[in-house]
């Protein structure tokens, strides 16, 4: 993909007397929050969370995009992110990198690397000028780290009596890193993805439908240590190893995905829901249901919305009972099964109101307050103070305040 | 020359007014006669970017701030140019369309629309000369 993107460039660069768009976009973000346990983040792929009486701003980026056309038919397109990020800085920066083929007013091709289509904001969440809220809900789209497609997309569109319909498949791996406590991370890779997006869009409404399976294509060493080391211990030490030795592998496990969405927008109010649903055939992810709502104002150049978000999963610790013996070494390896297998053991709601002011008409301010109400801690969201463990604070605000600039 | 000429005068002699009437224009050889608000909005949102009869068009616009873009998408769509630039920046960043075309003149529009068969415009409607065909009035 790197070679793609550097391809692109050249392209772009020594394209003379094309057509070359520059174009980007920049969010200045301070965070701060009052919870002693959770440090907080807007996705499992970001390194870094935010402590309690910490002023931060690892929450910012800056986003730079070229589009060639070389003709009515063809374009290529090249994003670049620039955001916290500690492993193989160069690929995750890349977001798109691909070639766009317009066959005729209704079909589209692409090949390359594009947005993952599982979301309604796939492909703007990192814009903040973009929306109305301060960024998407924690709790529907941090979960799922991977935002891009290497792969193909065809996409039919068709003009209806009162709007467009369209039809989009797509095809593709995808890769993403994942961090948790204890400096935990993992490249995770996705492969054989395939997907359909269905969508109906007027200028005001917009409602869309999407499903996704893949396939886990890679594990994390750890886990494969963790196996090894059960398959020594006695099943009479450990009754229930054989399950967890079964939940911890995950090479080639079914993932799907399917989501509901829906957007009405007039220029004065909002309202913007997704519902989605997530599962796979391995123990380690059942029945991921997220939902959020976001019912907006406009004022003049201020936008006032509300939000209310809920991640509920029917993941039970498969760990348990651990060993019967409660030696050392057997407390060790129940101590990060537990953590691998309740990673996605997740039960949370939070309510945020944002304030969105314009500027002008490429810059925005925002601010936001957000109360989250986590059925327990730890929790995959947020990076934690494991020494709190014993004590976590189950319902924490968090404050926001950013300046988003398009140019 | 003489074109450029031309440009040039209506660039310096032209004061874009924010409430001038706008003419929404093709090239003069378009088969098109007119175009509904709903298609003209489809366009220039990037939904469906092809006139009535399904040809592909090509759309042109102003540059960011431009004093005839603002009221020319505030009359369109009811939206006002930030929301306009937020929502493209929706669909240009996410890499699903590309833009309109931007320029800093009407008289480069014009121009443009002049040598581009299937380009579609806008300018103020006392800009507009023979050489072109209007499809779409928006009144004051």
């Amino acid at each position: 993909m790197r070679s793609v993107f550097i391809c692109l460039l050249f392209l772009t660069t020594f394209s003379y007397g094309s057509d070359i768009d520059f174009s980007g976009f920049a969010t200045l973000k301070a965070v701060k929050t009052d919870s002693h346990t959770a440090k907080i983040r807007e996705s499992i792929s970001h390194p870094h969370g935010v402590e309690k009486d910490e002023l931060d701003f690892s929450f910012s980026s800056l986003g730079l995009q070229a589009e060639w056309h070389a003709n009515d038919n063809v374009e290529f397109v090249g994003q670049l992110l620039l955001k916290e990020q500690h492993d193989d800085q160069v690929n995750n920066a890349i977001k798109l990198a691909f070639l766009r083929y317009n066959l005729n007013s209704n079909w589209q091709f692409r090949a390359g690397r594009t947005g993952l289509d599982l979301f309604l904001m796939t492909e703007y969440r990192d814009i903040g000028y973009s929306m109305d809220m301060e960024h998407p809900p924690v709790e529907f789209y941090s979960i799922i780290p991977h935002q891009n497609l290497d792969g193909v997309d065809l996409q039919y569109r068709a003009p209806l009596d009162q709007g467009i319909a369209s039809i989009k498949a797509y095809w593709g791996r995808s890769e993403s890193p994942i961090y948790s406590d204890y400096k935990f991370f993992w490249n995770v890779e996705l492969k054989s993805i395939l997907g359909v997006a269905v969508q109906y869009e007027t200028l005001n409404w917009l409602f869309r439908a999407n499903y996704t399976t893949t396939k886990a294509a890679n594990e994390h060493e750890q886990q494969k240590q963790l196996r090894e080391a059960l398959a020594q211990v006695p099943l009479q030490v450990w009754p229930t190893k054989n399950e967890l030795i079964d939940s911890l592998y995950i090479i080639d496990k079914r993932f799907t995905y399917s989501a509901l969405s829906m957007r009405y927008d007039d220029s004065k109010w909002l309202v913007q829901s997704e519902l989605s649903l997530t599962d796979s055939n391995s123990s380690v992810l059942n029945r991921l249901k997220a939902a959020y709502i976001t019912l907006g104002k406009r004022f003049d150049l201020n936008t006032l919305s509300f939000t209310y978000s809920v991640a509920k999963s029917d993941n039970e610790p498969s760990v348990e009972p651990g060993p019967l013996v409660p030696l050392p070494e057997l407390i060790q390896i129940y101590e990060a099964a537990s953590m691998h297998s309740g990673f996605y053991q997740l039960d949370q709601h939070s309510t945020s109101l944002t304030w969105r002011r314009e500027l002008s008409p490429t810059l925005a301010l925002k601010f936001n307050w957000k109360h989250t109400s986590a059925d327990h801690l730890p929790s995959a969201f947020y990076l934690h103070d494991t020494e709190q463990f014993s004590d976590p604070d189950l319902s924490f605000n968090t404050f926001t305040l950013s300046f988003n600039w398009v140019f | 020359m003489k074109r450029l000429l031309t440009a040039v005068f209506f660039l310096i002699s032209y004061p874009i007014s924010a409430t001038a009437d706008i003419a929404v224009i093709v090239n003069k050889d378009n088969p098109i006669e007119s175009i509904s608000q709903r298609q003209l909005i489809d366009m220039y949102m990037g939904k469906y970017v092809a006139f009535p009869n399904g040809d592909m068009a090509v759309t042109y616009d102003y540059e960011k701030s431009h004093p005839l873009r603002g009221p020319f998408f505030l009359a369109l769509t009811g939206r006002n140019e930030s929301q306009i630039n937020a929502y493209w920046s929706r669909i240009k960043f996410s890499g699903k369309v590309s833009p309109p075309q931007s320029f800093s003149s009407p008289s480069t529009i014009l121009e443009n629309i002049r040598n581009t068969p299937n380009a579609i415009g806008y300018v103020p409607a006392d800009f507009v000369t023979g050489d072109v065909k209007v499809i779409y009035q928006i009144n004051d």
